[in-house]
């Protein structure tokens, strides 16, 4: 199987080319399109109550769509928000995806949902997390361009901005500054992220652009 | 000492416990950086192989612990200038590090739990302390809000009123059919008249509707639109007793009591936009409150002013407050009173209170000579009991209701 990334960073897409027997999962209503070669099936990932806690915490669909082929062909996949799409090869590591990140994966990958804990939720990151570990390649999306840093010590990350990382690292909730300076700011609650490993951050935040949309509406 | 060893190198030791934890590690040495491995306790060290087969050794002398990650539990053993870190959340990990480590990962542990558990409790203190000062901010915030917004009906012009009145009036079930028996309505004009040139506020247009129905009630909608139920007209012995009635109600409008009480039902939306000066969500709600009946139920601090300015207006008339204090007395001996273990839940204050408070008003500036309202108040009472002209509660006509304003 090929995969190429194309369009980056606004409009990014993926263009997996597959070959006989190989296999892909992907997020339900990320297929744009594909081969008639390609056999799509539904299923849940995980089983009923990890797909329903990443429906309702996660925000990620009840099923995930499963490609396969006896032949060849081609497929691509899109997330639903403008933004940059990238992928990490995972080796029997783990990745932490925030709501809504996850796009797509190779077989290989277990898809699962961890407790990011109360903290998370107050700083509008969810009470739970998609967790992809396992062996293989893991795709995911976000709003704006994805940047990709190497974390050892401590990032000031602003709440919304966080798109997947490591679980080697910590997360904290917080305030930007002295109770004055979060409030009128407009920088509000951020997120303090400890210690060593890879974050995944998008250069916008979705909440940025309702709050934007919202003021121009009315 | 740490470093890769090589396949075709690796030492085999005589383990006496081996256990196998399923982790990862961090090394220059494999592609990206880091990988998941398995982790093995060895007799000597920590022992690591990657899902591709690379091997990795930490000596148990070079390790230092750290505890940290995602969970929060997640042990790290990072060798010399850390080109080297494995680690594992797996459940069991700290335990067996500490067995097969030896004494001075024995101490790093216990340090590393005295830590975690300073750190968990802070965390938790914060987190407790975070939520107070949210909720209690927020309460006190809404609370202001909600002040700022019941002040801000009184900048609102007079025909905001009228608005919600009429609204409200097409909202509510009225309990009965409306009349529009000239005696009834005649003498309801004629109290509104006496009383209708000493309101405090200018722009209130007072009509009444006249309802046949065994209730004794009767209220004013914001902007003036009365409701009077032949009910009370029996219940009462003299005219000014109703006068007394009325001028009551009328103060609650005067007092834009209404508007207040939809102001402090409002949610934060719309007493902001009552800040702001827009009525838009007002009419809503006040709209939802008459149609389940809560917009004519005022609290204790309004009923208690209603009085005090309905005696006013009375006394201005040239009638005598004491008349609404025996009506007062009627209903306390037709229905009694709210006992006094519960009077403090009561919206209403004690009717006997009540009493007291305007007999001694009365007793301050009672007029010199009372004028009578000129009402045959036996054929009000007659008419009360049959009166003519009723009107289905359903017909928007409005016949029964007349303004007591001359035109």
């Amino acid at each position: 199987m090929e995969a190429e990334i194309r369009n980056k960073p606004s409009f990014a897409n993926v263009l997996v080319r597959m070959r006989a027997g190989d296999g892909l999962v992907a997020e339900a209503d990320a297929m744009a399109s594909m081969s008639s070669s390609i056999e799509m099936k539904a299923r849940m990932a995980g089983g009923f109550f990890t797909s329903l806690v990443r429906r309702v915490f996660g925000k990620e669909s009840f099923f995930v769509n499963e490609f396969a082929t006896q032949s060849q062909g081609e497929l691509v996949l899109t997330q639903p928000v403008p933004g940059d799409i990238t992928s990490v090869a995972l080796n029997g590591s783990t990745l932490f995806l925030q709501q809504g990140a996850f796009l797509a994966c190779e077989p290989g990958v277990q898809l699962g949902v961890g407790w990011a804990g109360v903290a998370s939720l107050v700083g509008g990151e969810g009470l739970f997390r998609l967790k992809a570990s396992g062996s293989g390649t893991l795709w995911f999306g976000a709003y704006g361009g994805i940047i990709e840093k190497e974390v050892d010590g401590e990032l000031i990350v602003d709440s919304g901005h966080l798109v997947a990382y490591e679980p080697t690292l910590s997360l904290s909730m917080g305030l930007a500054g002295g109770l004055f300076s979060s409030f009128f700011s407009g920088e509000g609650l951020i997120t303090r992220v400890r210690g060593r490993g890879k974050v995944y951050l998008q250069s916008r935040a979705l909440a940025g652009l309702a709050a934007w949309t919202n003021s121009n509406i009315y | 000492m740490s470093g890769r060893i090589r396949r075709e190198r690796a030492i085999v030791r005589p383990v006496m416990e081996t256990i196998e934890f399923q982790g990862g590690l961090f090394s220059d040495e494999v592609q990206g950086g880091r990988a998941g491995a398995r982790i093995r306790l060895g007799l000597e060290g920590l022992e690591a192989e990657t899902p591709t087969g690379e091997r990795f050794r930490l000596p148990y002398a070079d390790c230092q612990l750290e505890q940290g990650g995602a969970s929060g539990k997640m042990i790290f053993c990072h060798g010399p200038g850390r080109r080297l870190t494995l680690f594992s959340e797996q459940k069991g990990f700290a335990e067996a590090l500490a067995r097969s480590g030896g004494e001075q990962l024995v101490e790093q542990l216990k340090s590393l739990g005295l830590t975690a558990r300073k750190e968990r409790n802070r965390y938790q203190l914060q987190v407790v302390l975070g939520l107070v000062a949210m909720v209690l901010l927020s309460m006190g915030a809404f609370r202001l809000l909600k002040m700022g917004a019941t002040r801000a009906v009184h900048a609102l012009p007079v025909s905001v009123d009228r608005k919600i009145g009429g609204l409200a009036m097409e909202a509510m079930s009225l309990d009965g059919p409306k009349v529009s028996d000239p005696v009834l309505v005649g003498a309801m004009e004629k109290m509104v008249s006496r009383l209708e040139p000493h309101v405090r506020i200018p722009g209130l247009e007072f009509q009444v509707t006249v309802v046949d129905a065994p209730i004794v009630n009767a209220y004013c909608l914001p902007g003036g639109r009365i409701v009077v139920y032949t009910g009370l007209l029996k219940a009462a012995r003299r005219p000014e007793q109703v006068a007394g009635v009325l001028g009551h109600e009328m103060a609650h409008a005067t007092l834009r009591h209404g508007l207040e009480r939809i102001a402090q039902s409002a949610g934060a939306v719309v007493a902001l936009e009552l800040l702001l000066q827009d009525v838009g969500g007002l009419l809503a709600m006040a709209v939802e409150l008459a149609r389940h009946g809560v917009l004519t139920s005022y609290g204790r601090e309004q009923e208690t002013a209603a009085d005090m300015e309905g005696a006013e207006m009375m006394l201005k008339a040239g009638m005598d407050p004491v008349a609404l204090a025996e009506f007062f007395a009627i209903l306390q001996e037709q229905h009694g009173d709210v006992p006094d273990s519960l009077a403090w839940l009561s919206s209403h204050p004690q009717l006997a209170e009540r009493q007291t408070e305007l007999r001694r008003r009365a007793e301050q500036s009672r007029p010199a000579a009372a004028e009578p309202l000129g009402i045959d108040w036996d054929e009000v009472v007659r008419h009360a009991k049959d009166p003519q002209s009723k009107h289905s509660v359903d017909s928007k006509s409005q016949v029964g209701e007349h303004p007591a304003r001359a035109e």
